[in-house]
């Protein structure tokens, strides 16, 4: 009870003099409290840093509902990281084709043909305009070869004479290596005299590089699918947010905030959940990367390459981490503005 | 101060909640708005602030036109109002402090010593100077008000709305609530209270304004 009187008992600062320092100007009052508004200079600071507590505001709030926040995030991470890995695939199978189409071309030449004849052949391809490059393998480097690579030792050494022919590796020019060029070259090469077989997979790497485009185009579709699962899943959790502080939206409005002071913790918090989103996203990625990349290199070295998985370089990862920071801004900013609405209108 | 002309509210649904009121409350001055629940005292309390906008008629809040008031405009005019509301709505997850702190942190206009400030001074003017890092819940009902009204006045406005103050307090208290009210009226400020309680209303001896189904009797 004593308390509660206090209420009506004199104070330290008087009433009149609790509303007068309202009204004189700054630098008039003498006394020891002063109030007034801030200047434009301090205004600014003050607003930077408002923003930057709206920014660990936000923070704390997802902290504070740990289990939203994580389903959020390992939502939009799981989805994210769908495309994300589509991107990375196609970007290694393109390396890999990238390689083959610097390819030589191999010319099996007959049985039979001599050495001279051989070399004038090599002369030839050489002098060709098309050709950057041409190689000869004898029968007896390539019988060296596959006995090493293939450990027939028995077998091979059981034949009276080796049964492999003379290989030209024919290098084209770089100007050749486009679809159209290759094919007309490797039709002539397989026409010129001595030569038993020209071998370059052409048609399968036209349609591996159809396949490809047929992928990155899905991947597109893909893609804006999953971005818009994000928006949902961004806007979904801003709207349970808003839901959950309705009275304290309701209280601030009632005295005298604008609506961008409400919406910045909500910007921010999904600011967050992009970020951290995307962050999941890049690190199931990698999870991913590094539970296929030793099976890969096995395979890549059954074929006798040294190729190795390749994951997202850091411009890739900027990417994907700022793509998933703005569909968080943007699911929450759809989000914010109508809910907000229906709370004015309510 | 306030000026209504010819002022009516009507709901959707079609339910009249104010017919044609008219009155005019003097810069400065103490006013009561007294009638039963549904007289619509609070709706009429609610046009000033533009938590309502009047179907027909004229508001002028401080000689301003409150019809030429956009929606970005209303948190301009909402600072000009200190409001206080029968359920104190205060934000059960910040403290006292906080709370009173929020009409200064929603302006942005203030660096954080200048709001301790303000704030003190507020609660030390409602008694509470003691409780500012108590959190609302654990204060009493009296107590609780003294916080809402520190917080409607802790920026200075020069207009008090008052929405049923005491209605959950007993006799003591309200007496104390209106006695705050009548100092801050006394340096100047413009109180408006609505009460259903006529008892302590007639004891205050301020002009008063009666509502009766949506029309002012008196």
């Amino acid at each position: 009870m004593a308390d509660e009187t206090s209420a009506t008992r004199g104070s330290e600062l008087s009433t009149a003099r609790f509303f007068e320092l309202n009204k004189r100007p700054a630098g008039e009052e003498s006394g020891a409290v002063r109030f007034r508004p801030a200047g434009l200079r301090l205004r600014i600071r003050i607003y930077v840093r408002r923003h930057f507590q709206a920014l660990f505001l936000s923070l704390g709030q997802l902290w504070r509902s740990p289990l939203a926040a994580f389903m959020a995030m390992t939502a939009i991470g799981i989805t994210l990281c769908l495309p994300a890995g589509v991107v990375v695939f196609l970007f290694n199978v393109e390396q890999l084709t990238g390689g083959w189409r610097n390819a030589s071309i191999s010319l099996f030449l007959e049985q039979g043909v001599t050495k001279t004849q051989v070399a004038q052949l090599h002369d030839q391809l050489a002098r060709m305009p098309e050709i950057r490059h041409v190689a000869t393998i004898t029968p007896d480097d390539a019988l060296a070869e596959v006995q090493q690579l293939t450990g027939f030792d028995d077998v091979l050494s059981a034949l009276d004479k080796n049964p492999l022919p003379y290989v030209l590796v024919v290098d084209p020019a770089d100007g050749s290596v486009q679809p159209g060029v290759l094919r007309d070259l490797v039709e002539r090469l397989k026409a010129l005299q001595n030569v038993d077989l020209a071998q370059f997979d052409m048609q399968w790497l036209e349609r591996l590089q159809a396949m490809i485009d047929i992928a990155r185009r899905a991947l597109f579709i893909l893609a804006g699918l999953l971005g818009v699962a994000v928006l949902v899943t961004v806007g979904n959790t801003t709207r349970l947010a808003i839901e959950h502080r309705r009275d304290e939206i309701e209280i601030t409005k009632l005295i005298g905030a604008k609506s961008a002071f409400i919406r910045r913790p909500f910007l921010y918090s999904g600011f967050w959940l992009g970020l951290m989103g995307g962050a999941v996203a890049w690190l199931l990625t990698y999870v991913g990367y590094a539970a296929l990349s030793d099976p890969v290199l096995r395979l890549a070295a059954l074929y006798k390459s040294d190729y190795g998985l390749q994951f997202m370089d850091w411009r890739a990862s900027t990417l994907l981490i700022g793509v998933s920071v703005l569909l968080g801004l943007v699911g929450a900013w759809l989000a914010v503005g109508k809910h907000l609405r229906d709370i004015e209108r309510a | 101060m306030i000026q209504l002309s010819n002022v009516s509210k009507r709901f959707e649904g079609g339910y009249d909640a104010l017919h044609n009121i008219s009155f005019h409350v003097r810069r400065g001055e103490m006013l009561f708005l007294t009638g039963h629940s549904g007289a619509g005292k609070s709706t009429l309390l609610k046009l000033i602030p533009l938590i309502e906008r009047p179907t027909s008629g004229q508001i002028r809040v401080n000689d301003r036109n409150l019809g030429r008031f956009g929606r970005r405009d209303v948190p301009l005019l909402r600072r000009e109002i200190g409001m206080i509301f029968q359920n104190y709505r205060l934000l059960d997850d910040r403290s006292v402090f906080d709370n009173v702190a929020l009409p200064l942190v929603v302006t942005g206009a203030y660096v954080r010593r200048e709001v301790g400030r303000r704030v003190r001074a507020a609660l030390d003017k409602v008694g509470l100077l003691d409780r500012e890092k108590s959190m609302p819940r654990t204060l009493s009902g009296g107590e609780q008000q003294r916080v809402g009204i520190a917080r409607a006045i802790v920026h200075r406005p020069p207009l008090l709305l008052a929405d049923e103050p005491t209605g959950n307090l007993d006799p003591v208290l309200s007496r104390e609530i209106m006695i705050l009210f009548e100092q801050f009226n006394q340096v100047g400020i413009t109180v408006l209270v609505a009460s259903h309680d006529v008892k302590l209303v007639a004891e205050m001896g301020y002009r008063t304004l009666t509502l009766h189904r949506g029309r002012l009797v008196g």
